[in-house]
C-alpha cells in the first residue's frame, strides 16, 4: 500500500528519473531498452541544418540551391505573367481556377483573390531570399574560404537577390514588397513601397557587382552549365550588370526617372550586350536554366512534350507582322504552333488553337537573360533619354535579325508613342513566353490594350494591374500597425 | 544481468513477511447453464477477489484448492451473469447454475497492462463488443463490424470500394495534426493502423506525386480477420487510457483473440456464399434532343457522333453507372477454426479465406489467414502463452475519388454525356474512346473510357502481414492474502504493402502528360515491436470493508520502424509494367522510426464489499519523437464507483455511480523536432540544399489531453432493462500546430505546442428486455452519441485544416472560439461596403460537419431456433461537401439536372439570406450557378441518413440433423446482408464517405467515390 501512495502522490508534471531506477524495474532484456542512447535516431531522409553546415560539400550545395530555387520559380513566373499579359492561357481541363483565377478574380469585381491561385511569385522568391541570407552569412563566417573567395559568394549571392526581388516587384508593383529577411523567421519585417524595393534592388546588384569585382579569378564552387560564359566572377558580374539594367528600366517608368535610365546605360554598357548582334545565336547569348531528366532534377516546366495545357493567346496570330513574301514574322513561325483547338473549362477563356514550339524538348533551357533583351532595353533607354535615330536604329537591327522583316517605317519624325510601339511590338515577339508583355504594358501604362476575351456576364474577364499579396502573408500582419501591416495587405 | 538478480533478491525480501500462511483445501463442483441444465465449460472459477483461477472442463467441472476457513467462491464466463458461492469451512463442494447475461452486464474491463477489473465494478464507461456481436454480417474490414456497437465511437468508411479503408474515432478529433487513429492492440501487440496509398495518384494525378491520401486508401486495420476475435473492448476516456500514455488520446481499441478451451478439440467449420449490389447510383441526365446536348459534345468529333446518335428525336439514354458498378459477382468465406486443451496445453488455431467481389470487373479483394494461439502451464506458477498471425490481403480496388487525369469513373463521366454506348468495340477492337470532354477532332486527353480503364489497366495491392506474441506469466506468490504475478510480453507486427499500377500507353488519357505509358510500384514495410515486464500484487484481507488492493507497476519498450519506396515510370516500352528504361523515371524513399519507453505504476482498491473501487495510477513516457529526448511526460489518472445495491426499490437492482479523471497524450510527428535542410534537389547534376518550408522545434513535446468522466450504470426490473450514461469534457492543450510563418520570411511555418481544443459529449445506451416468453424473446439496445467539439483557443493565426479543397468547396477551420467541426466556406454574406450593392463573398461559417446526434438500434429476436438481428443507424445532420454533385453539376450531367430549380436552391432562414434566385435556370444549372456566384451553400447539404446496417437473420438446426453430417454435433444456417439501405435525402452515395480518406478534420468532402454496395451472405456453420 505505501508503494502506491507514493506513486500516486508523485503526479508531478515531469519526473527526471535516473537509468537506475529504469534500471531496477527491469528484466535484463529491458534493461538495454531502458537506455536513454536508444531514442537517438538520426533522422535518415533529410540532413539537419546543424549537420550539413559542418559538411565540406556545404558551401556547393547552398550555392547551388540559390540557383536551383531561381530555376524552380521561373516557370510559373512565365506563365503567370503569361496570362496575364494574354500571351498563354493554362488549359487543366480538371482545374478550370487555372483561368478564372487569373482573368476573372472574383467574379464581377475586377480583382485577383488574394486566397485564390493568382498568388504565386511571392513564397517562392522569398524562399531563395532566405537562402542568399544564409548563404552570405556563411560566407561573411567562413574560416576558410579567402577574402577573394567570400568576396565572389557574396557577389554571386546579391546578384540573385536583387533578381529575386526584382520577379517580386514586377508583380506586385505599387503594393511594395519586403525586403528584409530577418535571422528570426517569426519577427515580421517591415513593407516597403515600390520606390525602396527599387532602390534596395539597385543598391545590393550594385554592391554585388564591386563585390565580384573584388572576388578573384574563380568561384569556391561551381555553377552549372547554363551560366557557361558567365562562371567566373569576372564573367557572372557582366550577368549582373544585364539584371541591374533591367532593373534600371523598371524603375524608370515605375517613378525612377531620367537618372534610372542613365543607370540602365551604364549597366548595359558594363552587360554582355552585343550591340552588333544580328544572329540568333547572338542574340540569344545570355546565362539559362538546365533541366534534365536524371531523378531528382526537374523537366523544363513549359516544354512542348508535356505542357499540353499551355496554350497561346489568338492575339499573338493576329497582331504578328509580315515579312516582305508575306509570311508570318519569324519570330511568329519559330515560337507558335498549331494545336488541337481547346477550351478551358466551362467557358471560363474562348478557345485556341496555338501553342508554344519555343520550348521543344523536356530539356530545354530556359533564358534567364538574353542579348536581344538588352538590345531592346537599350532601345527604351535611348528613347526616353532622346535618342530616337539610335533606338529606331535598334529596333530595326532586331526586325531584321530576329525577325526577319523589313525595317520599320519609323524615321526620327515618328512620334515617341510610334516608337515605343513598336519596340513593344518587337519585345512582345522576341520576348514572347519570357515573362515580359504584362509587366511593359504595364511599365508604359497601356494595359488596357490588352485584348479581354469575355467582356460581358459573370465571367467577365479584366485585365490585373498587379497580382495580390497572398491572404496568408497578410494573415500573419493582420492587426500589426504599418510599414509591418502594409500597405500592400 | 546483475540488476535482474538484484531485482529478483528485493522483491523476495519484500515479499517474504507476507508469505507465511495457513492450510489449504480441496474444493470442487459443477457448473451449468440455467433453466436447459447443459454443463458450461471453460467457466472461470475463483475465490472473490483475486485475479487469477481455474477453468471447467468439458463436462462443466472444476477442482481448485482454496484456504482452510469460509471462502466466497465466484463462477464467471463472459455472456453469462456471475454466481458468488459462500462455503463454510467444512463445505467442500459449490455447484453454479449460471444465467445467460443478454443486457452484457458482466464481463472484465482493462484497467492496466496487466489487469482487468469487474465491469460492474469499473469507474469508466466501459464499451466491449464480443465475437458473436461483431461477427454477427460479415463485413469488409473490422471498422465496418464495429459500427453503431459502440456508444462514444464513430466508424465510417470512407468508400464503397472492396477490402475496406474506413476510420473510427472515438469522442471526437483530439488533434488537429498528430495522429487521429485509436491505439489497436491485438493480445498486448501494438500493431500498425497505418494507411499507405498503393499509388494510383500515379495514373489519376489526384496529387502530383505517387500517393496520395486521395487515393482510397486501406488502413491495415483491414488485415485482421474479425472471425478470430473472442472480444473487443474501446477504451475511451483518458482515465482509462493513461495506461497507454503518449499514444493514447484518441482512445485504445483492445482486442482479444480467440483461445483454446479446456477439453476435447471442436473443429468448427463456416462457408458463406454472397454476393454485392451497388446501394444506390447517381444515374445520369438525359437529353430530349441534339440541341440540348450539344454544348456538351465537345468539339467537332463529338458533334458529329452526338448528331447521329440523336437524330431528330430524344438522344439514346445509356446509364454508364448501372453498366460499370452492376455486377454481382459471387463472394465466397471460408473459415476453419479448432480450439481444444489437454493437460496443461490449450490452442487455437484458424484458417479463413475471405474473397470480396466488387461491384465493378477486376475489382474485389481477397484475405488469406491463419492464427494459432497457444496456452501452456508449466508447473504449477509458470504459464506460456503465444500467438501467431499470418495474413496475405490483396486488393483490387479500381479507381475513386480525385482525379486529375479523366481516370476515376465518377469524376470522369461527370462532364460526358451518356448518348452513346461506351460497352462498344471499334473494328479494332479496341472499346470506343470517349469523344467528347476535351475532345476536339479526335477524342481528348482528358477523359477516358472507364470500361477500357477497369478492363485493362492494373491495379493492385497486396500485403503480407505477421504478428506474433509470447506472454509468459509467473506466479512469484500465492497465498490467501497474497498474490504476486510477474508477466513479460513482447509483440512483433510485421507487414509488407506493394502497390502495383499499369496503363498501357494506348489509354485514352496517355498522350496528356507527354509520355505514353504509366507503371508505379509502391512498397511500404512496417516492423513494429513491443515489450514489456509487469509486477501484479494483490491483496485480499478478507472482511467486508476492505476487499482486495491490486497494485501493479512495470515498464515498456515500443518501436516502430516504417519504410517507403515508389518509383513510377512514364513512357514505356509496349507491355512492359516496369519503371526500367522509362522517359521519365520519379523515386520516392523515406523511412521513419519511432521508439518509446515507458514507466508505469498503479493502484485499485476494491472496498466495502465491492461497492466502492477507486483507482490511482501514472504512467510517465518518453519517447524519440520528443525535442527532449530523455525527459518523461506524465499521464496520472484517478477514478472512483460506488454501487448501491437495491436502493429506494426492489424495483432498482443496483446503480453505480462514477467518476474519473485522467490524462493522456499524443506524441509529436516524425521529424517534428529536427531543425532541418531540404533537399534542393538537382539541378546540372550537382545537388542542394535550401530551406525547409516547415522549420521544426526543439521542444516539442507531447499533446496532453485531460479528461473528466461522471456516468452511471444502472440495473432495473431484475436484469430486464439496464442503463448507462456517461458525459465528459475533454481538454486538449500543447496541440501541436504550425505556426505560420509571413512567406516573406522566406520559410513556411514553424512547429510549435499550445492552444486549446475540446470536447463535450454524452453516450448512453438503453438495453432492455422488453419481452421474454418461453419461446420468444426480444433483446434490444439503443446507442446515443452526441458530442460538441470546439477549437478554444490557438496561439497562431486561424487557418484552414491541411486536406481540402479550399473555402470555394467547404472545410473545417481551426480558429479560437468555435466549433472545429464547423465548415467554413465562400458565401455572399458580408454586406456590401457601398450600400444597396449586393453582399459579397467571405469565407465565413456555414454549416457544421457534426452530427447533431448518431443514435443506433439493435434489436433482436429470438423464436425458438430462429434469431433476427437488426442493426439501424441514425445519423442526424452533419454536413458534406458534395463536390460529387458540383462536378456533376459542372458537367451537366446530374440525373436532376434539368428538373425545374426552386426561387433559389437555399432559401433565407432567419438572418441568412437565400442564395441567389434560379430564374429560368434549371436545377443543376442553378446550383452550379449559385457557386459559380460564390455560394458554396448548394454543395453543402445535410449528410443525414438512416441505414440498414445488419440484417441477419440465424437458424440453429436441430441437433438430430446435425448429426446426420458424420461427425458433426451443431449445425446452423445464416442469412445476412450489409448496408441493405440507406434512407437519405443526401445527393450522392454515401455522406459517410471521404475523399482523404481517414483523417482528424475534413473528412466530409464527397468527390466521386467508388459507389456504396450492399452486401449479402448465406452461411452454413458446421461444428465437429
Amino acid at each position: 500500500m505505501t508503494t502506491s501512495t507514493n506513486l500516486t502522490r508523485s503526479s508531478v508534471k515531469t519526473i527526471s528519473l535516473s537509468y537506475r531506477t529504469c534500471g531496477a524495474l527491469g528484466a535484463a532484456v529491458l534493461l538495454a531498452a531502458c537506455s536513454a542512447d536508444k531514442l537517438d535516431i538520426t533522422n535518415p531522409n533529410t540532413p539537419t541544418v546543424a549537420a550539413a553546415t559542418a559538411d565540406p560539400q556545404a558551401l556547393l550545395l547552398q550555392a547551388t540551391g540559390l540557383l536551383r530555387q531561381l530555376r524552380g520559380g521561373r516557370g510559373a513566373f512565365i506563365s503567370n505573367t503569361g496570362i496575364f499579359g494574354r500571351e498563354s492561357y493554362n488549359y487543366t481541363p480538371q482545374e478550370g481556377r487555372n483561368t478564372s483565377g487569373f482573368l476573372i478574380g472574383i467574379s464581377g469585381q475586377n480583382r485577383l483573390d488574394p486566397a485564390g491561385f493568382a498568388v504565386g511569385i511571392w513564397a517562392g522568391p522569398y524562399g531563395n531570399l532566405r537562402d542568399v541570407f544564409n548563404l552570405k552569412n556563411a560566407a561573411a563566417a567562413s574560416g576558410s574560404l579567402t577574402a577573394e573567395q567570400k568576396n565572389a559568394t557574396q557577389g554571386f549571392a546579391k546578384t540573385i537577390e536583387g533578381l529575386e526581388l526584382l520577379y517580386v516587384i514586377s508583380t506586385r508593383d505599387t503594393l511594395g514588397a519586403v525586403v528584409e529577411i530577418k535571422q528570426n523567421a517569426s519577427d515580421l519585417a517591415a513593407f516597403v513601397s515600390r520606390d525602396s524595393v527599387y532602390k534596395y534592388i539597385l543598391a545590393t546588384l550594385d554592391d554585388g557587382a564591386a563585390n565580384l569585382a573584388a572576388g578573384g579569378s574563380a568561384f569556391p564552387f561551381t555553377i552549372h552549365a547554363g551560366f557557361t560564359g558567365f562562371n567566373s566572377p569576372t564573367t557572372f558580374r557582366l550577368f549582373n550588370r544585364a539584371v541591374a539594367a533591367r532593373a534600371a528600366a523598371y524603375y524608370a517608368t515605375s517613378g525612377g526617372g531620367a537618372a534610372a535610365w542613365q543607370r540602365s546605360l551604364t549597366a548595359l554598357t558594363a552587360s554582355f550586350m552585343n550591340t552588333t548582334a544580328t544572329t540568333r545565336a547572338q542574340l540569344d547569348v545570355g546565362p539559362s536554366h538546365p533541366y534534365s531528366p536524371a531523378p531528382g532534377d526537374a523537366n523544363n516546366p513549359l516544354n512542348v512534350v508535356t505542357a499540353t495545357d499551355i496554350y497561346a493567346h489568338e492575339s499573338i496570330r493576329a497582331d504578328v507582322q509580315n515579312k516582305a513574301n508575306a509570311q508570318p514574322d519569324d519570330r511568329y513561325t519559330a515560337k507558335i504552333g498549331a494545336r488541337p483547338a481547346r477550351n478551358a473549362p466551362q467557358g471560363l477563356g474562348i478557345s485556341s488553337s496555338l501553342g508554344f514550339n519555343i520550348f521543344p524538348a523536356l530539356t530545354s533551357n530556359i533564358p534567364i537573360i538574353r542579348n536581344e533583351e538588352l538590345l531592346l532595353l537599350r532601345a527604351e533607354a535611348l528613347l526616353a533619354t532622346g535618342d530616337k535615330a539610335g533606338a529606331i536604329a535598334i529596333v530595326n537591327q532586331i526586325r531584321v535579325g530576329s525577325g526577319g522583316l523589313a525595317p520599320s517605317a519609323l524615321t526620327a519624325a515618328s512620334p515617341d508613342a510610334d516608337v515605343l510601339t513598336e519596340i513593344l511590338y518587337n519585345k512582345r515577339y522576341s520576348l514572347l513566353m519570357e515573362g515580359h508583355r504584362w509587366i511593359d504594358m504595364r511599365r508604359y501604362g497601356r494595359l488596357n490594350q490588352l485584348p479581354r476575351d469575355i467582356t460581358t456576364g459573370v465571367n467577365v474577364h479584366f485585365v490585373a494591374r498587379v497580382m495580390p499579396i497572398p491572404q496568408s502573408e497578410c494573415l500573419v500582419r493582420a492587426g500589426k500597425p504599418v510599414p509591418i501591416a502594409g500597405p500592400g495587405c | 544481468m546483475g540488476r535482474f538478480f538484484s531485482f529478483a533478491a528485493a522483491l523476495a525480501v519484500a515479499i517474504l513477511p507476507l508469505s507465511a500462511d495457513a492450510q489449504t483445501r480441496d474444493i470442487s463442483g459443477k457448473v451449468t447453464q440455467a433453466s436447459v441444465g447443459t454443463p458450461l465449460s471453460d467457466v472461470t472459477v475463483s475465490i472473490v477477489g483475486q485475479q487469477v483461477g481455474v477453468r471447467t472442463n468439458e463436462r462443466g467441472e472444476f477442482r481448485m484448492r482454496v484456504p482452510s476457513g469460509e471462502v466466497v467462491v465466484l463462477a464467471r464466463q463472459l455472456g453469462y451473469k456471475r454466481q458468488t458461492i459462500r462455503l463454510g469451512p467444512t463445505e467442500n463442494t459449490a455447484n453454479f447454475v449460471l444465467d445467460k447475461d443478454v443486457l452484457q452486464l458482466e464481463g472484465v474491463t482493462v484497467t492496466g497492462q496487466a489487469t482487468v477489473t469487474d465491469r460492474r465494478v469499473a469507474a469508466t464507461a466501459v464499451a466491449t463488443v464480443a465475437g458473436p456481436e461483431l461477427n454477427r454480417v460479415p463485413a469488409r474490414s473490422i471498422e465496418s463490424n464495429l459500427a453503431g456497437k459502440v456508444a462514444g465511437a464513430r466508424m465510417f468508411e470512407n468508400s464503397g470500394a472492396p477490402g475496406g479503408g474506413a476510420q473510427i474515432q472515438i469522442r471526437g478529433a483530439t488533434s488537429v495534426l498528430a495522429s487521429g487513429d485509436p491505439l489497436y492492440v491485438v493480445d498486448g501487440v501494438i500493431i500498425s493502423n497505418a494507411s499507405i496509398s498503393s499509388g494510383s495518384s500515379s495514373v489519376t494525378r489526384a496529387s502530383g506525386s505517387t500517393g496520395s491520401s486521395q487515393d482510397q486508401v486501406v488502413n491495415r486495420l483491414a488485415d485482421l480477420n474479425p472471425n478470430d476475435v473472442e472480444n473487443i473492448e474501446v477504451l475511451k476516456s483518458a482515465a482509462a487510457t493513461a495506461i497507454y500514455g503518449s499514444r493514447a488520446t484518441n482512445g485504445v481499441v483492445v482486442i482479444t483473440t480467440k483461445r483454446g478451451k479446456q477439453g476435447k478439440a471442436t473443429w468448427n467449420v463456416v462457408q458463406r456464399a454472397g454476393t454485392q449490389q451497388a446501394q444506390r447510383l447517381l444515374g445520369h441526365r438525359e437529353f430530349a434532343s441534339y440541341d440540348e446536348v450539344k454544348p456538351f459534345v465537345g468539339g467537332v468529333l463529338g458533334d458529329s457522333i452526338a448528331r447521329a446518335a440523336c437524330g431528330t428525336g430524344p438522344c439514346p439514354a445509356f446509364d454508364w453507372q448501372q453498366e460499370l458498378y452492376g455486377r454481382t459477382a459471387p463472394s465466397w468465406e471460408t473459415l476453419l477454426s479448432s480450439a481444444g486443451g489437454a493437460n496443461n496445453t490449450r490452442y487455437f488455431i484458424s484458417l479463413n479465406d475471405r474473397q470480396e467481389s466488387g461491384i465493378a470487373i477486376n475489382t474485389g479483394a481477397r484475405r488469406t489467414g491463419g492464427r494459432i494461439n497457444l496456452d501452456q502451464t508449466i508447473g504449477t506458477k509458470l504459464t506460456v502463452s503465444a500467438g501467431l498471425d499470418v495474413t496475405r490481403n490483396f486488393f483490387q480496388r479500381g479507381f475513386g475519388n480525385n482525379d486529375n487525369s479523366g481516370v476515376s469513373p465518377i469524376y470522369s463521366l461527370a462532364y460526358n454525356p451518356a448518348i452513346i454506348d461506351l460497352q462498344a468495340k471499334d473494328a479494332s477492337g479496341r472499346f470506343v474512346q470517349m469523344p467528347f470532354y476535351t475532345g476536339n477532332t479526335r477524342p481528348g486527353f482528358g477523359t477516358s473510357n472507364p470500361f477500357e480503364v477497369f478492363n485493362f489497366a492494373d491495379n493492385t495491392e497486396s500485403v503480407w502481414r505477421q504478428s506474433g506474441n509470447v506472454r509468459v506469466g509467473y506466479t512469484a506468490l500465492s497465498t490467501t492474502k497474497n498474490s504476486v504475478q510477474l508477466s513479460y510480453l513482447t509483440g512483433v507486427d510485421r507487414f509488407q504493402q506493394e502497390g502495383n499500377q499499369y496503363f498501357p500507353n494506348y489509354f485514352q488519357v496517355e498522350p496528356a502528360d507527354g509520355f505514353l505509358g504509366t507503371s508505379s510500384q509502391v512498397n511500404a514495410s512496417s516492423l513494429q515491436m513491443n515489450q514489456g515486464i509487469n509486477a501484479v500484487w494483490t491483496y485480499t484481507p478478507g472482511g467486508k470493508w476492505f476487499t482486495s488492493a491490486t497494485t501493479s507497476f512495470g515498464g515498456t519498450y515500443e518501436t516502430q520502424a516504417l519504410n517507403q519506396y515508389s518509383v513510377r515510370g512514364r513512357g514505356l516500352l509496349p507491355t512492359r509494367k516496369i519503371a526500367l528504361g522509362a522517359t521519365d523515371i520519379a523515386i520516392t524513399n523515406s523511412r521513419t522510426e519511432f521508439r518509446d519507453q515507458s514507466l508505469y505504476a498503479q493502484t485499485q482498491l476494491l472496498m466495502l464489499d465491492e461497492k466502492l473501487a477507486l483507482n490511482a495510477g501514472v504512467r510517465a513516457d518518453r519517447s524519440s519523437a520528443n525535442g527532449d529526448r530523455e525527459k518523461y511526460f506524465t499521464f496520472p489518472k484517478f477514478s472512483g464507483s460506488y454501487r448501491f445495491v437495491k436502493p429506494l426499490t426492489d424495483k432498482i437492482d443496483e446503480i453505480k455511480f462514477r467518476g474519473a479523471w485522467g490524462q493522456s497524450g499524443n506524441r509529436p510527428r516524425w521529424a517534428d523536432r529536427d531543425i532541418l535542410y531540404a533537399d534542393g534537389g538537382l539541378i546540372g547534376g550537382s545537388g542542394s540544399l535550401v530551406s525547409a518550408g516547415l522549420l521544426g522545434s526543439t521542444t516539442v513535446k507531447p499533446e496532453v489531453m485531460n479528461e473528466l468522466e461522471f456516468g452511471t450504470d444502472a440495473t432495473l426490473f431484475g436484469g430486464r432493462i439496464g442503463v448507462e450514461f456517461s458525459r465528459y469534457q475533454r481538454r486538449i492543450t500543447d496541440l501541436l500546430l504550425t505556426f505560420p510563418l509571413a512567406q516573406s520570411s522566406g520559410l513556411g511555418s514553424q512547429v510549435i505546442n499550445g492552444g486549446q481544443l475540446s470536447v463535450l459529449g454524452t453516450e448512453a445506451v438503453l438495453s432492455a428486455v422488453p419481452v421474454r416468453t418461453g419461446n420468444f424473446e426480444w433483446t434490444t439496445r439503443i446507442i446515443y452519441n452526441q458530442n460538441a467539439q470546439f477549437t478554444d483557443s490557438i496561439p497562431v493565426p486561424a487557418f484552414a485544416v491541411a486536406g481540402s479543397f479550399g473555402a470555394a468547396y467547404g472545410r473545417n477551420r481551426i480558429q479560437g472560439g468555435t466549433r472545429s467541426t464547423n465548415i467554413w466556406g465562400n458565401a455572399p454574406f458580408r454586406p456590401n461596403p457601398v450600400a444597396g450593392q449586393p453582399n459579397t463573398v467571405a469565407d465565413t461559417i456555414l454549416f457544421d460537419s457534426n452530427p447533431i446526434h448518431t443514435t443506433t438500434f439493435n434489436n433482436d429476436f429470438s423464436y425458438k431456433r430462429f434469431t433476427l438481428s437488426a442493426l439501424i443507424d441514425w445519423r442526424n445532420g452533419g454536413y458534406v461537401s458534395n463536390m460529387t454533385n458540383n462536378l456533376w453539376d459542372e458537367g451537366g450531367q446530374s440525373a436532376d439536372f434539368s428538373d425545374a430549380a426552386p426561387s433559389s436552391i437555399v432559401p433565407a432562414s432567419g438572418n441568412v439570406p437565400a442564395s441567389r434566385a434560379c430564374g429560368t435556370q434549371t436545377l443543376g444549372a442553378c446550383r452550379y450557378a449559385t457557386f459559380n456566384s460564390g455560394d458554396i451553400r448548394p454543395y453543402i447539404q445535410n449528410g443525414s441518413y438512416v441505414k440498414i446496417r445488419e440484417v441477419s437473420v440465424n437458424y440453429q438446426a436441430p441437433d438430430a440433423l446435425a448429426k446426420k453430417i458424420p461427425g458433426a454435433s451443431s449445425l446452423r444456417f445464416n442469412l445476412s446482408g450489409r448496408n441493405l439501405a440507406i434512407f437519405s435525402k443526401y445527393w450522392g452515395f454515401d455522406p459517410e464517405f471521404s475523399n482523404f480518406g481517414n483523417s482528424n478534420f475534413n473528412r466530409f468532402i464527397d468527390l466521386a467515390p467508388f459507389p456504396a454496395s450492399r452486401q449479402f451472405f448465406f452461411s452454413v456453420d458446421v461444428g465437429f
